[in-house]
């Protein structure tokens, strides 16, 4: 294993490779500083790009994004009070307050540090963790692959945090969209409608670019954002200076770090949940064990580690499932897996196997990454501060314009059209309430699960129980209606404590 | 609310047309008892079921609301996004014919002037700059091919592929 990180690493170091570490990382920082961008939105804008890349570049290219852009939330968040990305929704916290005190350069410094570290150990884990998770899952068959992916996607309730039945509902729709074009097991059309243009199904790429991307912008103006100048004047003269925390300032909090950093690769490994929840956890856990959670709030460096370290932590282990089983970990990772259709490579445990340079080039790439965010983030900061003062329209223009070039050039006209389409249902699906994050593990999940169910009842001669009682296949199911029920039973306990708060009340 | 009530109807009816369509799928005898309908119409049934629970809950919901005469939708200027849409469009069936170069500056034109900015030298200079850019990273880098256009505006754009 030490042998094939070194060849990672010094394939990273490669010019080409290390040319689009770096190029990537910048514009992760600056898509998750931007308010309206983050590193799902820059990932499917940016995918594209990596067309004409080699496999290493394309993907340390997209480690660089992801990485660059959960860090890069923070900086607006702590300064202007602007969270760039949801990532950074709790950074604000207790980041703006010290901000407010004269401390933003500590703030800053704080969150950089802690995002390094963060987003190490989590490539620590993913480095030790992927490997032998890719070996176990050699041993599945079809009926395995069923139960996997409907993990993968009774995740998905998770992902709406408003309404777990609309996160259902948008995954559900991500697989009958799956399930369009030419069926797998027998060749038969599905849903094609007599058009030749539906028969090889639908785009992934041209369709997350809609869904995320160009829909983003949509939602953008529909709320008038384009009305909003920049960031206001006043702070425009602000002098932003990264200062590093001393020993002495990280030492009482370094179980805080280090309980983050393992909540946010543990939230990152399961699938369909990614950074945001993994700082809204992390923030919440240091709360709970804090001698002082009353200080919360008030702008500690502690509430900046904390969600944080989590965020990071949460993008090395989302990599977790998506290197080793095929089944992405975060909206980003899902994004991701049309850079793995674009490069004809196919993603599940032998990928470890038969493409293990890569692999590894992955892993180092990731590693460097965080270095990358680490040391731009101290030298580069008034620049990636700077880009707040873009006005939205000129960037709405730029994104939309861009959205439309990288369809068209992967698949033609059609593939634009598809694009706008799918811009438009994504926006539709925003302002109502469905997250678009299922939709699209829906559409990566369902050319697994189906072929898998099918596949798993032909050798078991269409019998169901024989299939659904395999040992692997039962765990992975069980799970599953845990994972789905999990979300409807918190809310139902919950409302059931507020209620008998609001009794408790009455009587007193 | 009324929105999102059209959606679910919306989803519902779809749902049900698409279910209809997966029955008329052609079936493959050696696969009859697990035929290329069987995932399509379970999928449909989830979506089916849970826009109706979502249905019935939204329409409880806005009975509620009109009888305490408390809900207000604020429409934020939806026609400026009907534009923009109409516009993207536009410009999706316009690449075909005025090819990647022309077609992007005009949009872009047209939607920053949608986008209330007034000062033409600007838009002007965006346009093309952004268009530079595209045309630079899009098909000098990656060397992709984007539409040129027919007619005059494919010997015009060819002059710069």
């Amino acid at each position: 294993m030490f042998n094939d990180l070194l060849v990672g690493f010094y394939s990273c170091f490669q010019p080409g490779n290390f040319i689009a570490l770096v190029g990537g990382t910048i514009a992760g920082i600056f898509a998750g500083a931007i308010p309206g961008l983050d590193c799902s939105v820059a990932t499917a804008l940016l995918l594209t790009l990596t067309y004409k890349m080699t496999p290493s570049e394309a993907f340390v290219f997209l480690a660089g994004i992801y990485c660059g852009g959960v860090y890069g939330g923070q900086i607006p968040a702590i300064l202007f009070r602007v969270p760039g990305a949801s990532e950074a929704v709790m950074t604000t916290l207790d980041g703006y307050p010290m901000a407010q005190k004269g401390e933003a350069g500590k703030a800053l410094g704080v969150g950089l540090l802690c995002s390094l570290l963060g987003g190490l150990f989590s490539v620590v884990i993913l480095i030790l963790l992927a490997p032998p998770l890719a070996n176990l899952a050699l041993e599945f068959g079809p009926a395995e692959y069923f139960g996997l992916s409907i993990l993968g996607l009774s995740c998905i309730s998770s992902l709406g945090a408003r309404s777990q039945i609309k996160a259902i509902i948008s995954g559900l729709l991500g697989l009958i969209l799956a399930t369009v074009g030419l069926d797998q097991i027998t060749g038969m059309e599905r849903f094609t409608f007599g058009t030749g243009m539906l028969q090889g199904g639908i785009n992934f790429i041209p369709a997350v670019i809609g869904l995320f991307a160009a829909a983003e912008v949509y939602n953008q103006i529909s709320q008038r954002r384009y009305e909003i100048s920049g960031v206001r004047e006043k702070e425009k003269s602000k002098r932003v200076k990264v200062k590093l925390p001393s020993l002495g300032e990280l030492w009482p909090i370094k179980w805080s770090m280090l309980r983050s950093a393992i909540v946010g690769t543990w939230i990152g490994i399961l699938p369909g949940v990614g950074a945001t929840t993994a700082a809204i956890v992390g923030y919440a856990t240091a709360v709970r064990f804090s001698k002082h959670p009353e200080k919360f709030g008030t702008g500690i460096i502690e509430g900046v580690a904390a969600p944080e370290t989590a965020n990071n932590a949460a993008t090395g282990g989302a990599m977790v499932p998506l290197l080793a089983l095929g089944i992405p970990g975060s909206a980003t990772t899902a994004i991701m897996i049309g850079a793995f259709y674009l490069h004809g490579l196919q993603i599940g445990p032998m990928f470890l196997q038969q493409h293990k340079p890569l692999a590894y080039t992955i892993f180092a790439g990731m590693a460097l990454a965080n270095v990358i965010f680490f040391i731009l983030g101290f030298f580069a900061i008034k620049a990636f501060a700077k880009v707040l003062e873009l006005k939205y329209p000129y960037l709405a223009a730029n994104i939309l314009a861009f959205c439309a070039v990288g369809a068209t050039a992967l698949g033609d006209i059609y593939g634009m059209k598809m694009m706008f389409i799918f811009a438009i249902l994504g926006f539709l699906m925003e302002r109502y309430g469905y997250p678009v994050a299922p939709m699209v593990l829906g559409l990566v999940l369902g050319p697994i699960a189906e072929p898998g169910l099918r596949r798993a009842l032909l050798i078991a001669d269409y019998d169901v129980w024989l299939v659904l009682t395999r040992p692997i296949t039962a765990f992975f199911l069980i799970l599953s209606i845990f994972s789905l029920l999990t979300p409807f039973l918190r809310n139902l306990f919950s409302r059931r404590k507020g209620h008998e708060m609001m009794d408790i009340k009455r009587e007193d | 609310m009324r929105g999102e009530i059209i959606f679910s109807v919306v989803l519902f009816v779809v749902s049900i047309f698409l279910y209809y369509v997966a029955g008329t799928f052609k079936q493959f005898a050696p696969y009859a008892k697990l035929g290329p309908d069987l995932w399509p119409k379970g999928i449909l049934l989830g979506i089916i079921f849970l826009s109706g629970i979502l249905l019935v809950k939204n329409i409880t919901s806005l009975i509620r609301h009109e009888l305490k005469r408390s809900s207000k939708t604020i429409e934020q200027e939806p026609y400026r996004l009907f534009l923009v849409i109409g516009v993207s469009f536009a410009y999706a069936f316009g690449m075909g014919i005025f090819g990647f170069l022309l077609s992007t500056i005009v949009f872009q034109v047209v939607l920053l002037y949608l986008l209330k900015v007034r000062r033409f030298v600007l838009i002007l200079l965006v346009s093309l700059l952004n268009t530079a850019v595209l045309y630079v990273l899009f098909i000098l880098l990656l060397s992709m091919l984007l539409p040129p256009g027919v007619g005059i505006f494919r010997t015009i754009s060819l002059l710069f592929y």
